[in-house]
C-alpha cells in the first residue's frame, strides 16, 4: 500500500467513523463516503458494525485491482448535527471543487475542532423545551415551572455524573430520571398547581433518545439492519433506564398515582 | 385543546430545546422551529377540528414535517434530518408513555385480581397507543427523505 492510498484510506475511515459517532444515518454516511471516494478516483464500499466502521477502497486507475481495507473503532458517540452538516458540505466540496487531499484533511480537522453550543445555553433551552412540552400536554403554569426546575436539575446532574465523575451513562440516566421525578412530585406533595400528574409525566422526557430511535428507523428503511438493530437496542436501554428512574422516584415518594 | 397559535409556539420552543441537545447548526434552529410548529399545528387541527385519532394525526403531522424538511433544508443548506428529527420530538406521546409506567406500577402494587386486570388493561392500552404513535411518527418523517433522495442529500452542496 503506497503512502497516498494509506493516507486517503485513513482519512476516509476517520471521516465515516466521525459521522457515525455524531449520529448520521447510514444512508448519509454511505452517500458521503462514496462521493469523496469518487472525487479522488476510488471505488469504495463501507461496512457499518455496532462498534466498528470498515472501509474498502479500490483505485480505479490501478490495473492490478489492489483492495485497501481499513477499520476503526467507534470511540465516543454524541449526537452533533453541526458536524454532520459540515462534513456533508465537505464531501460536496471534495466532489465539486476537487480539493487537494491535504486541504480536505485540514478542513476535516477544522470541523472537528468546532466547539459545541455552550452547556449553560443547552441547559436553559432544554429546560424551556420540557416546560413547553408540559404545556402541550395541557399542564398549567405552575406545572411548567416545576418541570423547568426538575429538568434543569436533572440535566445538570447528568452532565456532572457523566463528564466529571465518569459514571456509566445508563446509571447516570437512572439517577437523573429519579432526581427529576422526585422534584416534580412536589406538585403532588405540596398541592402546587392543578395538573401535578402532567408535571410528573413530562419531567423525564428530556432524556428520551429520540434521535437514535429515528436513526434506527431510517437505517431499517435503508436495509442496514445490523446498524438499525444496534441503535434500536441502545435506545431501548436508555428508555428502560429512564423508566426505571421514574419508577424508583415514584416509589420513593410513595406517590398516590391514580 | 389549546389555541392553535399557542400550540405552535410551544412546539417550536420544544424543538429548539431538543435541537440544542443535538447541537444543530445555529442557522438551522429557525428551520427546526418552523417545521415543529407546522407538524404539531397540523396534528392539533386534525385532532381538534376533524376528529382524527392521535395515531393517524401523528402520521400526517410527521409526513408534513418530512415533506417540508426538504425545501427548508435546501434553503438553510443543512441536512434535512438535522431539522426534521428535532422538530418531530414535540409530538412524542409523553402522557401515554407515563400512563404505561404508572399502570405497571399499579399492577405490581395490587394483588386483587380485578384491580390487577384493570391496570394490566391500562398498561396494554397506553403502551400500544404510545408505540403505534411513535412508529407512525418515525415512519412519516423518514419516508419522504427516502422518496426525495435526490433533493434531500444535496442540500449541503
Amino acid at each position: 500500500m503506497d503512502s497516498d492510498n494509506k493516507k486517503f484510506s485513513k482519512f476516509l475511515t476517520d471521516y465515516a467513523t466521525t459521522l457515525l459517532e455524531c449520529g448520521a444515518t447510514t444512508v448519509r454516511i454511505e452517500k458521503n463516503v462514496l462521493r469523496i471516494a469518487e472525487a479522488y478516483g476510488y471505488k469504495s464500499e463501507i461496512n457499518i458494525y455496532p462498534l466498528h466502521v470498515e472501509v474498502w477502497l479500490k483505485r480505479l486507475a490501478d490495473k492490478d485491482n489492489e483492495l485497501i481495507a481499513m477499520n476503526k473503532k467507534i470511540q465516543k458517540s454524541a449526537i452533533n448535527f453541526n458536524t454532520v452538516s459540515e462534513l456533508s458540505r465537505l464531501s460536496w466540496q471534495c466532489y465539486d471543487l476537487h480539493l487537494d487531499l491535504d486541504e480536505a484533511i485540514r478542513r476535516y480537522e477544522d470541523v472537528l475542532s468546532t466547539p459545541r453550543i455552550p452547556f449553560w445555553v443547552v441547559a436553559v433551552l432544554t429546560s424551556l423545551a420540557n416546560a413547553s412540552f408540559c404545556r402541550l400536554f395541557g399542564g398549567d403554569f405552575m406545572s411548567m415551572l416545576i418541570v423547568l426546575i426538575a429538568t434543569a436539575a436533572g440535566f445538570y446532574s447528568k452532565d456532572v455524573l457523566i463528564s466529571r465523575y465518569k459514571i456509566d451513562f445508563r446509571l447516570a440516566i437512572i439517577v437523573c430520571s429519579c432526581i427529576s421525578a422526585i422534584l416534580s412530585c412536589s406538585g403532588h406533595v405540596f398541592g402546587l398547581g392543578d395538573t401535578p400528574d402532567i408535571a410528573l409525566a413530562t419531567s423525564v422526557l428530556y432524556l428520551v433518545p429520540g434521535i437514535p430511535y429515528l436513526n434506527s428507523v431510517s437505517d431499517f428503511i435503508n436495509g442496514h439492519y445490523i446498524s438499525a438493530i444496534s441503535r434500536l437496542i441502545q435506545s431501548c436501554i436508555i428508555t428502560v433506564c429512564l423508566a426505571v428512574g421514574l419508577y424508583i422516584g415514584l416509589l420513593l415518594m410513595n406517590a398516590q398515582v391514580v | 385543546m389549546l389555541p392553535l397559535i399557542e400550540d405552535c409556539f410551544f412546539a417550536a420552543v420544544a424543538a429548539i430545546g431538543f435541537g440544542s441537545i443535538s447541537n444543530v447548526p445555529y442557522k438551522a434552529f429557525s428551520g427546526c422551529a418552523i417545521l415543529a410548529a407546522a407538524g404539531h399545528g397540523v396534528r392539533t387541527v386534525l385532532m381538534g377540528e376533524f376528529g382524527f385519532g392521535i395515531i393517524l394525526g401523528s402520521l400526517i403531522g410527521a409526513l408534513v414535517i418530512g415533506v417540508l424538511s426538504i425545501p427548508v433544508s435546501s434553503h438553510w443548506k443543512a441536512p434535512a434530518e438535522s431539522m426534521s428529527f428535532p422538530a418531530l420530538l414535540p409530538m412524542i406521546p409523553g402522557m401515554y408513555a407515563y400512563r404505561t409506567v404508572q399502570a405497571l406500577l399499579q399492577c405490581v402494587q395490587n394483588d386483587d385480581e380485578s384491580m390487577f386486570m384493570h391496570y394490566l388493561y391500562q398498561f396494554n392500552y397506553n403502551g400500544i397507543v404510545c408505540g403505534l404513535v411513535v412508529l407512525m411518527m418515525f415512519i412519516g418523517v423518514t419516508v419522504p427523505i427516502f422518496c426525495l433522495k435526490k433533493y434531500a442529500f444535496s442540500a449541503t452542496r
